[in-house]
């Protein structure tokens, strides 16, 4: 009988990362790994990515466990046959650094369409090449369904340049799959060779509809690594900020079911341009602190505007987009999604479950939330401390971990840097266990209910073309 | 009894005058999605709402390249959709206008000179109208949309 992955991890040489436990785990304790993680069901996947020289993977939301390996003749041992949630990460993982995750559940590529004018760009020695477009390679489709292809352009899911194959049968879709990778722009190369500050506008363009979570999860990485302590109305206003995001991407998603929800995130942006110089508040959170001040006038605009946001209207459609509470669990779903399938997210404790999974259940919780995060942002406003709003970042050597509440479940970040200068980092979006859990849950639904299903999920798929 | 050719050439000036002011009053836009963070697309989402009810300026939003008038593009253009951006072009009918939306559209922004992008969406298709910011309000999107309008009359 293996230890629980937890355990197992643990055995392994500790090393250092600010805001995490970490160890490293020789190549034999890592090929363990998938059968102590069977064992520990508990123990959530979080994220999982590369180095030049080392894989690494993250789990337990709750209380940060980072686990690396060091990468031998090109390879490192699965973690997708114990957690499906990985799979999309090892895809990635070859196509940016060249490391192959040996006994992977999917071996294709993921981002890399042979479009690229360097293979493996982020490993040591990436490889001159002549962009040529592949075309994807889809799963192939049950017998007795008909395929319908989508993208990359043109009608989708969602607004983005993913290809979809719908198969259909009897106007059901028996099964859906989108390729990512159209949408990649290279972000990881543009963060490497950069202070933390030089690199913040790229962190805070990953995802623009979680532009505050990206921001503020990239600054604690960095802060953690550096030891900076963030002065009392930065935090605060971190908090008013993220909240301020969730809903106005509340309102946003939620025009799916109602045009005029609208209205209320037009009036917010607004509020959001007059009070920190931009409508969907880039460039607001930076590593040390925040970019500006809050004046109290703008702070009562703020306010104002918070008090009459609308609830979100009905529920939406029951039995539609099923997301069962086993495919929840297996996947790792994070955020209002997860909860909506039954299955408790660590970073929102207490926060209310639902059981049927289906676009009422996350469209009942999302409102929930929205009103949550309008209570929170009020109750910042109300007693927000005086004081400065960033610390200087000194320029030292070390490695961090940080997160944030996005609007779609936890977005996290983890830096290296030397010297002040970032040499290695990576970024995990909830979009990356949220695509499959779209997929899964768009099956039995008709082809056009997609994006209404979709859109309950809160899909966003920028955070995952790094 | 004859057709008086002369009558019939200023009928048909007449005619093509009066529909270019009528029905070329409205634009059927198709939107392209390249490598952008998602910040364009919300603020053309809202362009799309009732807040700003583009029908009220005669435009249209189209999924089909070939109905359409206007190649909206939003997101830096990676290497991966140089292919399908010209092709979207090849498919519309012209004469056709190429709006670059965001700094990403406009040069590639932030995300220029990675070995994923080729740059702005005009290293695939002629460009028209630039339309900076980051992402540019939905005003200054539309603004752009009424000047095409406006210069066909």
């Amino acid at each position: 009988m293996p230890l629980p992955a937890g355990r197992h991890i643990r055995t392994g040489e500790p090393a250092s990362c600010s805001g995490a436990e970490r160890f490293t785990l020789s190549s034999q304790a890592w090929r363990d790994l998938p059968a102590a993680l069977r064992t520990d069901p508990g123990l959530d996947f979080v994220g999982l990515w590369a180095d030049a020289t080392h894989v690494h993977a993250l789990f337990g939301a709750a209380s940060p466990l980072l686990a690396s390996v060091p990468v031998e003749a090109g390879l490192y041992g699965a973690l997708s046959p114990a957690r499906p949630g990985a799979a999309l990460f090892e895809r990635a993982v070859a196509d940016l650094w060249g490391h192959q995750a040996a006994d992977g559940v999917d071996a294709r590529p993921w981002l890399d369409h042979g479009a690229w004018t360097a293979l493996r760009p982020m490993s040591e020695r990436p490889a001159p090449n002549t962009p040529t477009l592949e075309l994807p390679e889809f799963h192939p489709v049950p017998s007795g369904s008909l395929a319908q292809d989508f993208g990359p352009l043109g009608a989708g899911v969602i607004d983005a340049p993913a290809p979809w194959r719908l198969a259909t049968a009897g106007g059901r879709v028996v099964q859906a799959e989108a390729r990512c990778g159209y949408g990649h722009r290279g972000v990881l190369s543009l963060l490497r060779g950069r202070s933390a500050a030089a690199a913040a506008p790229v962190a805070a363009r990953i995802s623009g509809a979680a532009t505050v979570a990206h921001a503020t999860a990239f600054a604690r990485a960095a802060e953690a690594a550096l030891n900076v302590i963030v002065p009392p109305r930065a935090q605060a206003l971190r908090v008013l900020l993220g909240a301020i995001e969730r809903v106005a991407v509340a309102l946003y998603d939620a025009a799916s079911l109602d045009d005029a929800l609208m209205h209320a995130r037009e009036r917010l942006l607004q509020a959001c341009a007059a009070a920190f110089g931009h409508r969907l508040l880039m460039d607001a959170v930076l590593p040390g602190g925040v970019k500006a001040d809050l004046p109290a006038d703008a702070a009562r605009l703020l306010d104002g505007v918070l008090e009459a946001m609308p609830p979100l209207p009905g529920p939406g459609a029951r039995s539609l987009g099923i997301l069962d509470i086993a495919d929840a669990l297996a996947l790792g779903v994070p955020g209002p999604a997860g909860r909506a399938s039954g299955r408790l997210d660590p970073s929102t404790p207490g926060a209310p479950l639902a059981a049927a999974g289906d676009v009422a259940a996350r469209w009942r919780l999302r409102a929930a939330a929205l009103a949550a995060d309008v209570a929170l942002a009020r109750e910042t406003l109300a007693v927000l401390p005086d004081g400065p709003v960033a610390a200087p970042l000194p320029t030292g050597s070390g490695e961090g971990l940080g997160f944030a509440k996005g609007p779609h479940g936890r977005v996290w970040h983890w830096m290296r840097l030397h010297g002040g200068i970032i040499t290695a980092s990576f970024a995990i979006d909830p979009a990356w266990l949220l695509l499959p859990a779209v997929e899964r849950a768009g099956q039995g639904a008709p082809p056009g209910m997609l994006p209404a299903i979709a859109a309950s999920f809160g899909l966003q798929l920028a955070g995952m073309e790094l | 009894m004859s057709v008086d050719a002369e009558l019939v050439g200023v009928l048909a000036a007449r005619l093509d005058a009066e529909s270019r002011v009528r029905l070329g009053r409205s634009l059927a836009v198709f939107p392209v999605f390249a490598g952008d963070c998602g910040g364009c697309a919300l603020e053309w989402a809202m362009l799309r709402s009732t807040v700003h009810d583009l029908a009220r300026h005669g435009v249209t939003v189209t999924d089909d390249p070939a109905g359409a008038d206007v190649l909206l593009a939003m997101g830096a253009l990676t290497h991966a959709l140089v292919g399908a951006v010209q092709q979207a072009a090849a498919a519309m009918a012209p004469p056709y206008w190429v709006v670059a939306v965001g700094a990403c559209a406009v040069d590639g922004g932030v995300f220029a000179r990675t070995a994923a992008v080729a740059g702005g969406i005009a290293a695939a298709v002629p460009v028209d109208i630039l339309v900076p910011g980051c992402p540019p309000t939905p005003a200054a999107i539309l603004d752009a949309l009424r000047t095409i309008i406006a210069a066909n009359v």
